[in-house]
């Protein structure tokens, strides 16, 4: 029962936590780039002011479901995976459920996006479900190399990647890094959305509630990623026996969470946005790469 | 009448229907007759397949169809039935879609009163639903073939069943002709096995327990049986012409074709692996690897079609390729002699037959929703139709509960019986992780093909208003639709149903019970210490939530409508056409579908040239009479031979 109850200590600080990082993240992006920026909580105050807004219902109920569910799934991933407490609740084939919650969050979302029937959310459902099926090709073959070193299918069992030390494995991981990048909807890759281009795309006919929901779902869907990242290199190695290991755990973890999202926001800084076609192609080169790296790992490297 | 002669209850109402449509001259008396007897059969079907997988009890029976005469194999007119926990499975799903199918006939035929003969249909229809029984249950692999031609005849004619369409015809002579050529190759596989190890003895039992010494033999004839049977179920290199042949047939036709009849090979395959020969590494890995190749190009190509039963076609192909793949990773975890592999080859077993379930019972759902689609609005076209949700509720909402289960997203039963065969590949840390990899890769690429299927017909608004009212279809298309959503949810949420329709067979092969556990929504291996809570608390959350917060923020809501720059949006000139989806994906991705138009190019037209080239020859030759008597002379020959050596062995 105590392994539960870290785990939904887990979800409950992911709730938190997530918006805070975004937060801290536009306040970073503003400085590099000579604005004083929104404070820190603004993220927050944004996300509590939409969840107390009206919802609008535009004449079509998967349109007004399609946030709730993207959300669930989103909470269900975070559940099964440890974060800021080593705990979550396990089983094996774990990961595969992991996997095909993400896949059913963007799914919901393109078709709660489709269901508007405005053209710019079309494009941009259009545009997302392309990235996710190339995402979804990269995280497989990453995920699915490491695992097959591992020889488990658990998740708490992929963690710390180091210990069968094979090149396979570690060039599996770069590659799970850039897919945290693409899945986590920032410049390069937020093709789905782009603001200046179609006016957020599968966001736009999205308001209140519901567009808070979806926008909480992709803050806790970045800090899933990055806990993957901190979990593949640190998981087991910091002391985390009893109440006061386990706080210790949290704060160190946080301050990990931390040094990822600031790598990744002056990644962000410094790129403009891709063009789908550009996405995709860059995707495909990549997936040749996980060729070799399957080779490598047929062979034991 | 004893327990074994219920066997021939489900063919009776077929038999006599069947007469009775050719004699009867009237349109709807002869739809209702059809749909009617079939109902009745296929209800029998489902009885029948009860009492062999939850009662346990085997059906066995024989016919004779002819005098008992010295000096000819006694199977030349006596025909065995059996059904066994095997064939109970797709008996059991042949009488569920079956039944749905000729229910929502009733008023889905009326489309054809005034154009079509509906006797030649429905004479048709219930020979080609009896010769999938006879196919099924019958114990002789010589009445096997037999069957099996019947059935393809049948269904080549509901194929080509709008004569005046110039595509139905083309499209029913390619399948008859391609599928025709498979069969070919699986009689001489039989040949082979009645000439070299049982004689006339073709019972499946005989054929189990003879010794099998020659293994190069043993390969060269589970490869043409396989072969044989890769045609009709539409295996990579010979899938191009399911693609045209199931969507032209009427929909609930294609239901059946798409749902029940690419099933029957795999079943037969099952026969051959399982039973016939020894389950071998070398078998193992060839099939899954063509499986993996079909589960590919059917989920490329299907993400850029135009028409709505062609998408589902080429849907069709993967769900055949996880299947087979499924076979083929038990395979070659069961000939390995290591119990670890052991227990992940059972559940690849299990997932390929849970996979078989589930896949007749959500195509045949989307098959039934395309057919409702057609019957309001007439049309199958992408590009034609969209923004139907609103004047379809049912329909749309039959749907999109397929299309949650045929993508496998969680609580639906496709995730089941997918996350099976990931766990037993991709947990087996042999190659096989790759090919789970590559299926988790068609995952995705599945997911994309339902949204283009779902929202291009269902949410995005059309290009041009449709001409006449639209609204729902007529119950006896509806319940059909809503039995079979109802079916993917309870399938996913209690895998203990589908567990007691495949779990008798499994136990055969492997005793598989002990080792896992079945919790509502999800199937685990409890090899480290899981608490059945945690299970409770996921399915809770997963569940409960949604619903929670669909209450909470349902409460205050204001209704508008999207702003679309002041043009109404029933109809947008504008609209995304279906060929724009994923047309960034195809440019990037050119050259699997080149690969794939080769593959096309190399074993179907190539092969056939080169067959009309040869046959060509033999004609040439056998215009020239000289030659003719040769020939002739040589056959003479030849038999004689056959018969001093002693080859053909009578009874």
């Amino acid at each position: 029962m105590i392994r539960i109850l870290f785990a939904l200590i887990n979800v409950l600080i992911a709730l938190i936590i997530a918006p805070l990082f975004d937060g801290i993240e536009r306040k970073i992006k503003a400085r590099l780039q000579n604005r004083r920026g929104p404070p820190i909580l603004q993220t927050i105050y944004d996300l509590s002011k939409l969840y107390k807004k009206e919802n609008i219902f535009l004449g079509s109920r998967l349109h007004f479901i399609a946030p709730i569910i993207v959300f669930a799934n989103t909470l269900i991933a975070l559940l099964i995976t440890p974060s800021f407490t080593p705990a979550s609740v396990y089983f094996i084939g774990d990961i595969i459920l992991l996997l095909y919650l993400l896949s059913s969050s963007s799914l919901f979302l393109v078709l709660g996006s489709i269901s508007s029937r405005n053209p710019f959310a079309i494009t941009g459902s259009n545009r997302e479900i392309m990235l996710s099926i190339g995402s979804k090709l990269l995280l497989a073959l990453s995920i699915g190399i490491i695992l097959w070193n591992k020889g488990s299918l658990l998740i708490i069992h992929l963690f710390p990647l180091i210990p069968p030390l094979v090149p396979s494995s570690i060039l599996s991981f770069i590659v799970f890094i850039i897919i945290a990048y693409i899945e986590s909807m920032r410049l390069p890759f937020d093709i789905p959305e782009a603001e200046p281009e179609i006016a957020g795309g599968i966001l736009i006919e999205y308001s209140g509630p519901n567009l808070a929901l979806i926008l909480h779902s992709i803050y806790l869907k970045r800090i899933l990623f990055a806990s993957f990242i901190i979990n593949f290199l640190f998981y087991g190695s910091i002391l985390s026996t009893g109440f006061l290991g386990i706080i210790i755990y949290s704060i160190i973890f946080l301050a990990l969470l931390f040094i990822v999202s600031i790598a990744f926001t002056v990644i962000e800084v410094f790129c403009g946005r891709y063009r789908i076609d550009h996405a995709l192609k860059f995707i495909k080169n990549l997936s040749l790469l996980m060729g070799v790296i399957i080779l490598l790992a047929l062979y034991g490297y | 009448m004893f327990e074994g002669d219920i066997v021939f209850l489900p063919m009776i109402p077929l038999i006599v229907a069947s007469i009775i449509v050719v004699v009867l001259r009237g349109k709807m008396s002869s739809n209702y007759i059809t749909s009617i007897s079939s109902m009745i059969s296929c209800g029998l079907m489902l009885y029948v397949s009860y009492r062999v997988l939850i009662l346990n009890r085997l059906i066995g029976s024989s016919i004779w169809i002819g005098p008992k005469l010295p000096g000819v194999p006694v199977n030349f007119f006596r025909i065995c039935f059996l059904i066994d926990s095997l064939s109970a499975i797709f008996v059991f799903i042949l009488g569920l879609v079956g039944f749905l199918a000729s229910l929502y006939s009733i008023s889905y035929m009326s489309r054809f009163y005034d154009k079509e003969h509906i006797g030649f249909y429905g004479f048709n229809y219930m020979i080609f639903l009896l010769s999938m029984y006879l196919t099924l249950t019958t114990r002789d692999l010589f009445w096997f073939i037999i069957f099996w031609e019947i059935m393809t005849l049948s269904s080549q004619f509901l194929v080509s069943f709008e004569k005046d369409k110039k595509k139905a015809v083309w499209a029913g002579y390619k399948y008859f002709t391609i599928t025709k050529a498979g069969s070919e190759i699986l009689i001489v596989g039989i040949l082979l096995l009645i000439i070299f190890y049982c004689g006339m003895k073709t019972d499946f039992l005989v054929l189990k327990l003879v010794a099998k010494p020659n293994r190069l033999l043993n390969n060269i004839i589970i490869a043409l049986l396989f072969i044989g049977l890769a045609v009709k179920a539409s295996l990579t290199p010979f899938h191009t012409w399911l693609p045209d042949a199931h969507p032209e047939a009427p929909s609930h036709v294609s239901a059946l074709l798409g749902g029940v009849m690419i099933k029957i090979p795999i079943y037969m395959m099952f026969r051959l692996y399982y039973f016939f020969f020894r389950p071998s590494l070398l078998w193992g890995i060839i099939v899954s690897i063509i499986g993996i190749i079909t589960v590919l190009i059917g989920a490329f190509y299907a993400l850029v079609q135009e028409d709505s039963k062609r998408l589902l076609a080429y849907s069709s192909i993967e769900n055949i390729g996880i299947i087979i793949l499924g076979l083929g990773a038990s395979l070659s975890f069961l000939s390995v002699n290591s119990s670890f592999y052991n227990i992940l080859g059972a559940l690849a077993l299990f997932a390929s037959l849970y996979h078989v379930v589930n896949h007749a019972i959500c195509k045949s759902l989307l098959f039934l929703v395309a057919g409702s689609i057609i019957y309001r609005t007439g049309s199958r076209d992408l590009d034609v139709l969209g923004g139907l949700s609103k004047y379809m509720p049912l329909t749309a909402l039959a749907a999109i509960i397929g299309m949650l289960s045929i993508t496998g997203i969680p609580p639906f039963n496709g995730f089941i019986s997918k996350w099976l065969l990931y766990s037993s590949t991709i947990g087996s840390g042999t190659p096989y992780v790759i090919l789970g990899i590559i299926l988790l890769f068609a995952g995705g690429l599945t997911i994309a093909i339902y949204i283009k299927f779902y929202t291009t017909i269902f949410t995005r608004p059309p290009k041009k208003p449709y001409t006449g009212e639209i609204k729902e279809s007529p119950p006896t298309i509806t319940l059909p639709l809503i039995s079979l959503a109802i079916l993917c949810i309870i399938f996913g949420l209690f895998p203990i149903i589908p567990w007691h329709i495949v779990g008798d067979f499994i136990q055969r092969i492997y005793p598989l019970r002990g080792f896992i556990g079945i919790y509502p929504g999800l199937i685990i291996v409890p090899t480290v210490s899981i608490a059945y809570p945690l299970l409770l608390l996921l399915v809770l959350v997963s569940i409960i939530f949604p619903i929670l917060f669909a209450i909470y923020f349902g409460s205050g809501k204001s209704v508008s409508t999207t702003w679309a720059s002041g043009v109404l949006f029933r109809s947008n000139p504008m609209s995304v056409s279906s060929r724009s989806y994923y047309n960034v994906f195809r440019t990037i991705f050119s050259e699997i579908y080149s690969i794939g138009d080769k593959l096309y190019s190399i074993f179907i037209l190539k092969t056939s040239n080169a067959l009309r080239k040869l046959f060509e020859a033999i004609h040439n030759v056998i215009e020239n009479p000289p030659y003719m008597i040769i020939l002739f002379l040589l056959l003479i020959l030849v038999y004689c031979i056959i018969l001093w050596t002693g080859w053909y062995i009578i009874d």
